[in-house]
């Protein structure tokens, strides 16, 4: 009698970040379920699917008996790579990385190499196929919602190509361990589905997935059902590693498998256009972008051999989910965009060091790729990253002695197309306005004022300039601004610095009337920082004896200063502010995506002044904002 | 579009102000930059290193951009220094080279006497091996070396006295044991005759004989 063929792939996976001792516990617990499973169940077949990683973290005694598992040839190993890739997202060199990195480590911890690839959420590119078969991948599983929609009854596996090479996919049905055993129960009516010949053997692939980052009993027992039902079926179907049916069948045919990701984890739709709403967010093109930037820097040097520990800790920061935006993981939350912000910027200052650069450094890159150039300032102490295309904002400011990007916040609404940043949407720093006189903190946090001038999101033109007191980027427009019914010419210079090797962003703005009239505006400079003590009571605002909190939960304004400052205790940042004219100070809570102001830790604030220009006279306004850092902040991330 | 291909980072490293530039380098690109580095002159920086390795095109108005910028530079004292080995690059300023102070590589530049001759090598060894060591560490091992170094040239310094005071002993009783020979010689000729007359006995065939 012919015995159709099932493949059952165990894949444990966590989506957020966890503490380490609490995923070392429940990497554990499933690995001794999956060993009780093995001696229970002796003629079951089992593919495990893990990053490399984990063989880390599990306890050796553990895994010396998966050794032995395998060696009686009841597991088949399966990786996603050192930790879970996001293949359109990476750089060849830094999948490649990323691959042999985890086949080594596999080498390593189980004595073998893995024989598949199963990337995580199913986030397929056609391109990488080259360096699979490189890294000596022999196949890979896919969910089926990849495949179009008459091919997902077909039983087997397919072979897939692009650009002259290829590599056998087997289209699985990954479900949750609750749906498991319903999957397996309806197993006949799968195979009935399949309408190729009957004489041939056919093999359907069930990825289960097993969940970390919580409900660890509910998916032990699911996978617990899952291989008993299993076992009830041995007489009437085999269990298979996928390499024995690999082996032994032919496949299906050629079948094209798009760029996509499956972002339910079960079978419900590929989503082929992901990167398209990826980019309609705020910071997650930021992160991958710094992510490619450090790869690239990485990739040009020679001794690679001394910065494996940096290329770890990129792979970390090329995992998938930390992209996927969700409610319990991805970059739309502030603690895993920190994380991320925080391990790059280790790295870049390692990098620095290996350099022996002193002093500032400017680089004018196509940093955000985009066909435009990214002018980046930094030095020992911070690094400014200047889009002067789009209104010269800063768009990161990374504070090295924290490790910490204060100006990563996230912008409430999408992108109305997709792009990194899109001003004044996206929440930037030094984001200039020019306003009618009678706009208050209300209007402009309702955006109910008439935007005057054309300097928020309009290209600037940049010069350089580099002393010993410190590095300084000028830009200049030559924009105009409505007055009354007319519109006359207004030339803006903005210089935006970094003093010597310290913290301290100096800046001037040198306004210019090009016509006769007389011009009278608010002008206003916008600015948003995103600290982890925002909207948990961490934060305040204090000016001279004064002392201002909650403004992270409702609007807040201030009239007439030139120096105050933003106090954060769980980040320990202080940001002080000090400007040569009074300015009126806004404060208002930025949301997050999901529109709480609590999660998205951050704070716009605003500083507001009347400009008052002359026929052929200039108007000018400068300070500077220095970080420092406070005692008594968070303890270092632990998670991974 | 062609105007932003070209990346360019400026670095401080001792006294030199290094821009390093990488992708291709267009004649739309020539007044900007020519401006930047006129900028960056005007500020005061009189020793530029540019670095040209990873300029992968070159247009024919980058070579006389530079040519101006060496002219502008000199006539304030300063210099331009050039790093490059590439075949496009190389090709570019050929007509040129010899105007220019061009250098293969960083480590060609650089010089420092002695002591830059150290810092270079510690690094490149340290780049090699890995291994990285303290301040007082190496001190303390430099100590050492120079303490054993010290013991062994006192140790050869006291054989070589010894060695010298043995020649000048040997050299003594070499001159005594000639002087000897002579004198034994001269009193021989004077007793000849009596030999020959038979008066003295041969005192030394009577030792033989008994």
């Amino acid at each position: 009698m012919k015995r159709n063929a099932i493949a059952l792939l165990i894949h444990p996976f966590k989506d957020s970040l966890l503490p380490r001792s609490v995923l070392v516990g429940r990497l554990n617990d499933f690995l001794k379920t999956l060993l009780e499973l093995g001696a229970s169940f002796q003629n079951i077949r089992l593919n495990v699917v893990l990053p490399g990683y984990f063989l880390e973290l599990f306890d050796p005694v553990l895994l010396l008996q998966m050794r032995e598992m395998h060696k009686r040839d009841q597991i088949e190993w399966l990786l996603t790579g050192y930790t879970e890739p996001f293949l359109s997202y990476s750089s060849p060199w830094l999948l490649s990385e990323n691959l042999k990195y985890g086949i080594n480590t596999f080498s390593e911890f189980t004595g073998t190499k893995p024989a598949g690839f199963a990337p995580g959420f199913s986030n397929w590119e056609p391109s990488a196929i080259d360096t699979l078969r490189a890294a000596g991948i022999h196949y890979a599983v896919l969910s089926k919602a990849l495949l179009p929609e008459h091919y997902r009854s077909y039983c087997g596996y397919w072979m897939t190509e692009h650009m002259g090479s290829s590599i056998a996919v087997f289209p699985a049905h990954v479900v949750r361990p609750t749906q498991a055993e319903s999957v397996l129960n309806s197993l006949d009516l799968l195979f009935g589905d399949d309408r190729q010949a009957p004489s041939a053997v056919k093999l359907l692939c069930v990825e289960l997935l097993y969940p970390l980052s919580n409900s660890a009993e509910e998916a032990s027992a699911g996978l617990q059902i899952a291989v008993r039902t299993l076992d009830k079926m041995l007489l009437t179907h085999q269990s298979m590693r996928c390499t024995e049916f690999f082996s032994s069948n032919f496949n299906l045919g050629l079948q094209y498998f798009p760029a996509g990701v499956v972002l339910n984890r079960d079978d419900a739709e590929a989503h082929p256009f992901f990167l398209n709403r990826l980019h309609t967010y705020d910071q997650a093109g930021i992160i991958q972008r710094k992510m490619m930037d450090i790869a690239d820097n990485i990739a040009a040097r020679k001794e690679a051999k001394h910065y494996d520990r940096m290329k770890k800790t990129l792979f970390f920061v090329q995992d998938v989910n930390r992209y996927i935006p969700s409610r319990s993981s991805g970059f739309t939350l502030f603690a895993e965009r920190n994380w991320c912000y925080e391990k790059m910027i280790d790295i870049e200052d390692g990098l620095l060091e290996k350099d022996d650069i002193k002093g500032g450094q400017i680089r004018i890159v196509d940093f955000l790729r985009n066909g435009n150039k990214t002018i980046i300032m930094s030095n020992e102490a911070m690094a400014l990253y200047i889009d002067y295309k789009n209104g010269g904002q800063v768009f990161e400011m990374d504070f090295k002695s924290r490790r910490c990007n204060i100006c990563g916040a996230i912008s409430p609404h999408p992108h109305a197309l997709p792009m990194i940043i899109e001003p004044p949407r996206s929440k930037t720093a030094f984001i200039d306005h020019c306003m009618p006189m009678e706009t208050g903190i209300d209007e402009f946090i309702n955006g109910g004022f008439a935007q005057w001038g054309d300097f928020v999101s309009s290209d600037f033109t940049y010069k350089i300039k580099k002393t010993a007191s410190g590095i300084k980027t000028v830009l200049n427009r030559n924009g105009s601004l409505v007055q009354g019914e007319k519109t006359g010419p207004l030339s803006m210079e903005k210089v935006l610095g970094l003093e010597k090797d310290l913290p301290v962003i100096t800046f001037v703005y040198q306004l210019s009337n090009r016509s006769l009239a007389s011009y009278a505006f608010k002008f206003a400079v916008e600015m948003t920082f995103a600290l982890s003590g925002i909207g948990t009571g961490k934060v305040r605002i204090s000016q001279g004896k004064n002392i201002y909190t909650d403004f992270d939960k409702r609007p807040f304004s201030m009239d007439g200063v030139t120096q105050w400052g933003l106090d954060d205790s769980d980040s320990g940042v202080r940001i002080a502010f000090s400007t040569q004219k009074p300015v009126d100070v806004w404060c208002f809570p930025v949301a997050a995506p999901d529109g709480s102001p609590e999660s998205s830790h951050a704070v716009s604030i605003v500083m507001a002044l009347p400009a008052a220009l002359e026929g052929s006279k200039s108007w000018s306004f400068m300070g500077n904002i220095t970080l420092k850092k406070l005692r008594g902040h968070r303890k270092p991330i632990d998670e991974i | 579009m062609k105007s932003e291909a070209l990346d360019i980072t400026i670095i401080s490293r001792g006294q030199r102000l290094w821009l390093n530039f990488s992708g291709p380098f267009n004649n739309e690109q020539a007044p900007g930059i020519k401006e930047k580095i006129s900028g960056l002159i005007e500020d005061g920086n009189r020793r530029l290193v540019v670095d040209l390795e990873g300029v992968t095109n070159i247009d024919d108005a980058i070579a006389p951009l530079f040519l101006f910028l060496v002219n502008l530079i000199r006539g304030k004292g300063g210099d331009i220094q050039f790093i490059f080995k590439n075949e496009v690059v190389s090709r570019a300023f050929s007509p040129y080279k010899n105007l220019f102070g061009i250098y293969p590589d960083a480590l060609a530049l650089q010089s420092g006497g002695f002591f830059g001759i150290l810092r270079r090598r510690r690094r490149a060894l340290s780049k090699k091996t890995g291994v990285r060591m303290s301040r007082p560490l190496a001190l303390v091992l430099l100590c050492a070396l120079a303490g054993w170094f010290l013991s062994l040239m006192f140790i050869i310094f006291l054989q070589s006295r010894r060695i010298h005071e043995q020649e000048t002993e040997v050299i003594g009783l070499t001159q005594w044991k000639q002087q000897a020979n002579v004198e034994i010689m001269n009193l021989r000729e004077r007793i000849r005759p009596l030999d020959q007359l038979g008066i003295l006995k041969d005192t030394a065939e009577t030792h033989e004989r008994k």
